[in-house]
């Protein structure tokens, strides 16, 4: 799609679409259009040194306007550039106009059926010297009817602009405007210390081919790459449409919801393109996972048929239906054949004790492949006797592979009571 | 988003099956390792049937003494008999023996017999015994 620019100048508004050149009534009449370039009426440009924090030079211009009596009316600043020169100083590129006017600008951007971005005829300038970002500074030259904008600057940095105007369009006038040129160029080196290495000129449709032999023979100059404009049935080279072109048109001026519009527009080829991509991609990814997934389900088909086999085979590999009573009853014989019987357990217990001993309870209790005893008594002898006689008892059952789960041993001296859990198991 | 859901879809196709494959790979170890006991259960209870080692083949006789005053020789006579020989097999659950008094002079000996002797025991002395247990006689030769 075509980029229609809508260019402001002198007092007509042109339609610029593609290569063709159209003067136009009214804004409203361009449709499509997306940049205004205008030369703001009653405007001024400067590149001005204010005495106030960065954040604060647009209102410090503003006051200083108005101080030095260039408005009489409430001012506009537009800023093209600024930075900040030691702690309470900064420099400052901008367009003031009057308020006034410059909320009809708006107005007439936001009534317009399209999203319109706008900006004036210096930024256009100034984004020029950016583009071309020469380290020695260049002075930047708009000759457009009897008017020539003049911007020197270099890159990062703005050193003067202004705008020189002639009576008329006349040979001589012209002469005169040049020579005007000349020397605000001469007194903004002078003034800066600044070493000119080349004058860039940009024409108009009114100003083909147009700088004077004569003018600056110390510096290199030339004509910007121009580019051939159909106005009104002829062809004219103009360069000031590239240097129109090359201006990004998020860096102008609109309301916040078109700034929003035209950053999805401009995104919106990526977000296709990504789509794309994805959509190729998640098809191949789709395609190799259909092959994947075809041969693991062959893969799990083969394992399903292996347990089916498997499950078969099991189910028959017992023929009792019901081994656990077997199993059980074997288990209990193996017991029986391998703890201790009642009788063992008495005659273990009668090795280790002497006539001194009175048992007074045993109890046994078979558990699963170990038994449990429970066994009190009373020793009646003195308490030393008592003691290692009981300590005789213990260490019998132990040697017979009991194991002591608690034992107690009271005396009262002549006599003395123990009582014993001992537990014997299958190992 | 057709694309996506395209794609989407037999991915999550391919994650369930890698995850039943997974689990049908360990559902056969598993098979195999209970194969591998049922085997051996099954060769078990094989020679457990040629062994006559089957709980029909054995007939049971169960004994249920509940504080019974018994002597000391009576006692060693009861206890020699619940262990295994040739003939039967005894399954022991509980034993309990008590005195029946607990008076000072009945206390001057041990209430244990000595079993491991054949010598009689001391007169004059009860005991109360308790005893759970079942006697085992095989019923018939096995087969085989």
């Amino acid at each position: 799609m075509v980029k229609r620019y809508a260019i402001e100048l002198d007092g007509h508004i042109y339609n610029l679409s593609g290569q063709n050149l159209a003067e136009k009534n009214r804004l409203q009449d361009i449709q499509g259009c997306r940049l205004l370039v205008t030369d703001f009426e009653n405007s001024i440009s400067r590149v001005m040194q204010v005495a106030s924090d960065i954040k604060y030079a647009q209102a410090m211009v503003a006051r200083t306007l108005q101080n030095e009596g260039e408005f009489d009316e409430p001012v506009s600043v537009i800023t093209h550039w600024k930075k900040k020169r030691g702690k309470k100083n900064s420099e400052i590129f901008f367009t003031a106009l009057p308020t006034r006017i410059y909320l009809q600008y708006l107005d007439r951007i936001e009534g317009h059926d399209d999203i319109v971005f706008m900006t004036g005829i210096f930024a256009v300038l100034g984004n020029l010297i950016q583009k071309i970002a020469p380290e020695d500074p260049v002075a930047v030259v708009f000759r457009h009817e009897r008017f020539a904008d003049l911007v020197i600057g270099k890159k990062n940095q703005f050193f003067f602009a202004t705008q020189c105007v002639a009576f008329d369009t006349q040979n001589k006038q012209i002469d005169t405007l040049w020579e005007t040129i000349s020397r605000e160029i001469e007194n903004a080196v002078r003034e800066n210390s600044i070493n000119l290495k080349q004058l860039v000129c940009l024409n108009w449709i009114d100003t083909a081919n147009d700088i004077p032999e004569t003018s600056f023979p110390e510096i290199t100059r030339y004509i910007f790459e121009s580019e051939p404009i159909t106005h009104e049935g002829k062809i004219f080279h103009v360069s000031f449409i590239r240097a129109v072109k090359l201006f990004p048109v998020f860096k102008a001026i609109t309301h916040e919801k078109g700034r929003l519009i035209y950053c999805a527009e401009k995104i919106s080829p990526f977000i296709i393109t990504f789509l794309i991509a994805a959509t190729i991609m998640f098809s191949f990814g789709a395609f190799s996972l259909r092959s994947k997934t075809k041969s693991l389900e062959k893969n799990i088909v083969s394992i399903e048929k292996r347990m089916q086999i498997l499950n078969r085979s099991v189910s028959f590999q017992i023929k009792d239906n019901n081994p656990l009573p077997t199993l059980e009853f074997i288990d209990s014989i193996f017991s029986s054949s391998n703890l201790p019987s009642y009788k063992d357990i008495v005659n273990d217990i009668s090795m280790g004790t002497s006539p001194a001993f009175t048992m007074e309870q045993l109890q046994a209790r078979y558990l699963d492949r170990q038994v449990k005893i429970s066994l009190k008594g009373v020793i009646h002898a003195d308490f030393d006797k008592a003691y290692k006689g009981y300590q005789n008892l213990l260490s019998s059952l132990l040697t017979n592979g009991y194991e002591i789960e608690h034992n107690i041993f009271m005396t009262q001296i002549h006599s003395s009571r123990f009582e014993l859990e001992l537990l014997w198991r299958i190992r | 988003m057709i694309s996506y859901t395209g794609y989407h879809i037999p991915l999550e196709k391919l994650s369930l099956l890698r995850n039943q494959e997974m689990q049908a790979k360990r559902l056969i170890k598993e098979f195999e390792r209970k194969k591998l006991v049922l085997d051996k259960i099954s060769r078990f209870l094989a020679q457990a049937d040629r062994s006559g080692l089957k709980p029909e083949q054995w007939d049971r006789f169960p004994v249920n003494i509940k504080d019974r005053p018994v002597s000391l020789s009576d006692l060693a006579s009861i206890l020699a008999q619940t262990s295994n020989n040739e003939n039967y097999i005894y399954l022991p659950e509980s034993l309990s023996i008590k005195h029946a008094e607990h008076k000072r002079g009945m206390n001057s000996n041990n209430m244990i017999p000595d079993t491991s002797s054949d010598g009689p025991a001391p007169a004059g002395q009860t005991l109360i015994l308790s005893l759970d247990g079942c006697f085992l006689v095989r019923n018939r030769r096995p087969d085989g």
